[in-house]
């Protein structure tokens, strides 16, 4: 038996999602607390890979998560200047966790638990929580039973009291736990401007685009800046700030993006992407004082040496404040619209905004791709778009704008598209936008090398192409094409995952 | 082993099955929270002609979202329950079956194994006792209400593209269909459709994939296999639910159009 006022937690690890373990360690009060690893002798990769995403949640930072020296793709620590701290939180106190590896339930595990002890039972199969009641119950124990609810409360399994959890888990924590990816976002969603954005004016154009009133709706947020309507920009923000309105929505952010936690990955990904970008005068501007040395690096032939250098450029390059803060915008592997947090259900909405009328069946399979990679077990994929239609559409739910004012827009959506009712329309024309190119011969190229520094899946690439403004259709004949030359295999049958090409010798 | 059962009923069918027809006991009560209430109605009325002999009772259980008062409920029979109980903590969630067992841990539990499928009931100190589970296709459809000849029937809903099977050595429980590319012999013709075929497969497609959904809603999306077989193009391919599994033996190395 544990001191009379000491508290122990016993919780098993979920190898599968270590985020239920993860909330019973942030929400539980206890004085020592042991995890239990059921098993671990048959882990697999991922099993592993989710341990130690979870004792690096414990420490609060997954700054130094990757730390492997030998790691193919270049090691290279977080320098300040490409770390911001807010991708971290509070951290645990790690003494007072034990990880236990047990081969099964066993009642002597638990021959040092005591009356104050907590047994959290959200982790672990059926039949492992049955042997630990009983085991408990063998031993007089008398410990509570609990269990993490998906809705955020602690249920004492015993007298069925809920307490709603205090400090729960931060969508930048969730993703860490779920997925393995830092967060990164500028802005919230604000139920205020979300509310302004539900009743401003809507018109709908003659193509049928339902669009604000831009100049009611800048000042109604007092906007010192014009809205453009053109790009789509406006949408991420509509579309962000109604769900924050939304009653159980505790969480929002507009155009989170999702980074690689290795350093050496992400930084040598967003070389590349500088790299091809530079085509524009924006980037060309920002990085004015870099173009040479970016251009001399992309000149290096030989893969290993144009990776070491990229590393040393990113590492030791003195970037002003403006020039870092470009760079850690095109760190990300993944960007996300909107995201929004349903406290109630435990659901992740992740949105893609597309200020049109009509959305390519593409389009829905790739949100829905993305949205269950970052967020494989709550995930919901979302498109919003400036259509009049409402349905579930490939397991996605298409949603016209304006029916965002509702916060039960989501379980109303019909199976059949409803019309959204035409608004007295002022005919505004919206001019179209140019069509997409493919990209050269020599653009595929650099785009592969951010995909061999920072791989990702097939739908991804395809969506970092036409982010770079190319045409993706027909690109994986053209990369096949390209392969002898570049030393690459294609594997069709794994597209869906990230190690679909298999880069040869290091040429 | 007379002692009464006690049991969640979950999306799944297979396991209450397996519990009513096996001979483990012959008073069974079955629990279910408001979102089961219409497939614990058909496996009531599956029970009331199939298992006369049997005492079989049906308890409703408060929505699985207010976990505390479903704890009440459980307080509540487990303390007019003098007799041992036998536990089955195969079915439903967590907060619904585990408070049974935290206000009885004496009770002998049973669970259900698959491979060969089999009841395994531990009672505390005492050496595993395995039962063994006979079932048939025929009777797992008939307790949602499903009946199979050619085509799947349940009342007016008629579904001739998806065929069920169940494997008495494993215990599993599959349905399939087979994608339109498959059924017509064509799917070395993937990258060859004009646009016009290409709409016909997607729009067949698409309604064997929402045949199997449809299934899934009484079946439950982990009470069986889901499977469509053959040549599926994007985005049908692309955006399958986790638990339909897409089959394909490739011949031929594919190419993008």
């Amino acid at each position: 038996m544990s001191a009379p006022d000491h508290r122990t937690l016993f919780t098993i690890f979920n190898r599968n999602n270590p985020s239920p373990t993860a909330r019973a360690l942030r929400n539980l009060s206890f004085e020592s607390a042991f995890v239990l690893i059921v098993d671990e002798k048959n882990f697999n990769k991922k099993h592993r890979e989710n341990l130690k995403r979870l004792k690096t949640w414990m420490t609060g930072s997954p700054r130094f998560h990757v730390k492997q020296k030998n790691n193919p793709h270049g090691f290279m620590e977080w320098p300040d200047r490409l770390w911001k701290d807010e991708w971290s939180w509070s951290a645990l106190l790690e003494k007072n966790i034990q990880f236990l590896s047990v081969k099964e339930i066993d009642i002597s595990t638990f021959e040092s638990a005591g009356q104050r002890d907590i047994v959290d039972l959200t982790s672990g199969t059926k039949k492992q929580c049955a042997d630990i009641i009983r085991a408990i119950d063998q031993l007089g124990a008398n410990a509570s039973f609990v269990l993490q609810t998906r809705n955020g409360h602690t249920l004492n399994l015993s007298s069925g009291e809920e307490l709603k959890n205090t400090i729960p888990l931060s969508f930048r924590e969730r993703v860490w736990l779920s997925s393995g990816y830092i967060v990164d976002f500028t802005l919230r969603g604000e139920p205020k401007s979300g509310k302004k954005w539900s009743d401003c004016v809507k018109e709908q154009t003659k193509s049928g685009k339902i669009l604000p009133n831009a100049t009611e709706i800048q000042a109604s947020l007092g906007l010192n800046h014009p809205i453009n309507l053109e790009a789509g920009y406006w949408l991420e923000h509509a579309v962000t700030h109604m769900m924050s309105s939304w009653p159980q929505i505790s969480e929002s952010y507009i155009a989170p993006r999702l980074i690689n936690p290795s350093c050496g990955r992400s930084a040598g990904a967003c070389f590349f992407t500088i790299s091809a970008s530079l085509k524009s005068r924006g980037a060309q501007k920002m990085m004015s004082k870099h173009v040479k040395e970016i251009q001399r690096i992309g000149t290096i032939r030989d893969f290993a040496e144009k990776s070491e250098a990229v590393l040393r450029f990113m590492r030791d390059t003195e970037f002003s404040k403006k020039e870092s803060a470009y760079v850690i915008d095109r760190l990300h592997s993944i960007e996300f619209d909107a995201v929004a947090f349903d406290h109630d259900s435990g659901h992740v909405y992740a949105c893609e905004c597309k200020s049109m009328t009509s959305i390519t069946n593409g389009v829905l399979s790739r949100i829905n791709s993305i949205t269950k990679l970052a967020f494989p077990t709550y995930g919901t994929s979302i498109l919003v778009y400036a259509g009049s239609a409402s349905a579930t559409s490939y397991g996605v739910h298409k949603i016209s704008w304006p029916e965002l004012s509702s916060s039960t827009v989501l379980e109303d959506l019909p199976l059949a598209g409803k019309t959204y009712p035409s608004a007295k329309s002022n005919g505004t024309q919206i001019q179209s936008t140019n069509r997409p190119i493919a990209p050269s011969q020599e653009q595929l190229g650099e785009l592969l090398l951010i995909l061999r520094k920072d791989p990702r899946d097939y739908v991804n690439f395809l969506k970092l192409l036409e982010k770079n403004g190319f045409r993706a259709k027909g690109t994986l004949k053209r990369i096949n094409q390209m392969s002898e030359e570049l030393g690459f295999t294609i594997d069709y049958d794994r597209r869906d995952s990230q190690d679909w090409i298999i880069w040869g010798s290091e040429k | 082993m007379h002692a009464p059962v006690v049991a969640i009923l979950g999306d799944s069918t297979i396991p209450a099955l397996s519990l009513v027809n096996s001979e483990i006991s012959d008073e069974f009560f079955f629990f279910y929270t408001e979102e089961n209430k219409v497939n614990a109605g058909i496996f009531s009325d599956y029970c009331k002609a199939t298992h006369t002999s049997k005492a079989i009772h049906f308890h409703l259980l408060p929505s699985i979202v207010k976990a505390g008062d479903i704890i009440g409920v459980v307080k509540e029979f487990v303390s007019a329950i003098n007799d041992n109980m036998i536990i089955f903590v195969t079915a439903g969630a967590k907060q619904t079956i585990l408070p049974f067992l935290i206000h009885s841990p004496q009770s002998t539990v049973a669970s259900l194994l698959h491979s060969p499928p089999r009841i395994v009931i531990h009672d505390i100190g005492e050496e595993s006792v395995t039962v063994e589970v006979n079932l048939t296709l025929a009777t797992i459809l008939q307790s949602r209400g499903w009946s199979y000849n050619q085509i799947l029937r349940k009342g007016t809903i008629e579904i001739d593209t998806i065929i069920p099977s169940y494997n008495t050595n494993t215990g599993k429980l599959t349905f399939c269909g087979e994608s339109y590319l498959k059924r017509n012999g064509t799917e070395h013709l993937i990258h060859k459709l004009n646009r016009s075929q290409k709409n016909d497969a997607k729009e067949a497609d698409q309604t064997t994939i929402g045949a199997l959904l449809q299934i899934a809603e009484d079946f439950g999306r982990n009470g069986a296999e889901y499977v469509i077989d053959g040549a599926l193009r994007s985005p049908n391919k692309a955006v399958l639910p986790y638990y339909v599994r897409h089959r394909y033996q490739r011949n031929h190395h594919e190419e993008e159009e």
